[in-house]
């Protein structure tokens, strides 16, 4: 288990996650079979209506070597509070078009309560705290930039 | 003393440069003083601080080399 936690994870992905690589996720997982349950979360680009346009594909950036340290800690987290066999996260950078996915959240535990609840507070984590930024680009070639919790951001300069 | 600031999504679109130096600051209240100063843009904008890869939700003094990142409302997911 402490190597499995120690080890280096890839989580930050270039372009869409493609439903192919997903598949494969999952195929990975028929060898592990103390699984009981996985609970997979993906998040897709949407096209939002923004006055008379319409959101086109998300133009995602990150801090990385800061995203990469919150999505460890994130991670960390999980194992400590749910019983979880195994874990992956990955989320895009660059373009991802309307309709494809930017975020696959993807956790496996013997039995489904602890699957289902880490990977919810696993989403909602990442959209709190992974220092990422979506460019919303829009259909006339406009853009406007997304945010997830503006609220815990407002006047806050140190 | 020098430290660096790195700006990220829209506030690089603000200050026009992804990363500055600055000399001689040597807390991050005096650090975001220079900066709102130096980009008067920032103040219409939410933002939080991070030093070396922290978020700094209080006033915290600053050592040579360190990394203040300005980091703007995160949009994950």
């Amino acid at each position: 288990m402490n190597s499995k936690k120690e080890k280096k994870h890839t989580v930050l992905v270039e372009g869409p996650i493609s439903p192919l690589f997903i598949a494969d996720s999952i195929s990975k997982h028929s060898t592990k079979t103390d699984i009981g349950a996985h609970a997979i979360f993906l998040g897709q680009v949407r096209s939002d209506r923004i006055g008379d346009k319409k959101v086109k594909s998300i133009l995602y950036s990150a801090y990385q070597e800061m995203a990469e340290l919150e999505f460890h800690k994130i991670r960390e987290h999980a194992f400590d509070r749910f019983q979880l066999t195994c874990m992956h996260l990955y989320h895009s950078l660059g373009e991802v078009k309307a309709g494809e996915i930017s975020l696959f959240v993807f956790v496996s535990s013997i039995h489904r309560a602890d699957a289902f609840t880490a990977c919810r507070e696993l989403v909602d984590e990442i959209k709190l705290k992974v220092p990422i930024w979506g460019k919303e680009m829009l259909d006339d070639g406009s853009f406007v930039w997304k945010a997830n919790n503006i609220t815990t951001f407002e006047n806050d300069h140190p | 003393m020098q430290i660096t600031v790195l700006f990220f999504g829209p506030l690089a679109e603000i200050s026009g440069l992804d990363q500055i130096q600055v000399p001689d600051v040597s807390d991050t209240s005096t650090l975001t003083g220079y900066l709102l100063g130096a980009y008067p843009l920032l103040k219409s904008q939410s933002w939080k601080l991070a030093v070396n890869k922290e978020l700094c939700p209080a006033n915290r003094d600053l050592q040579d080399g360190d990394i203040v990142a300005l980091l703007a409302p995160f949009a994950g997911g």
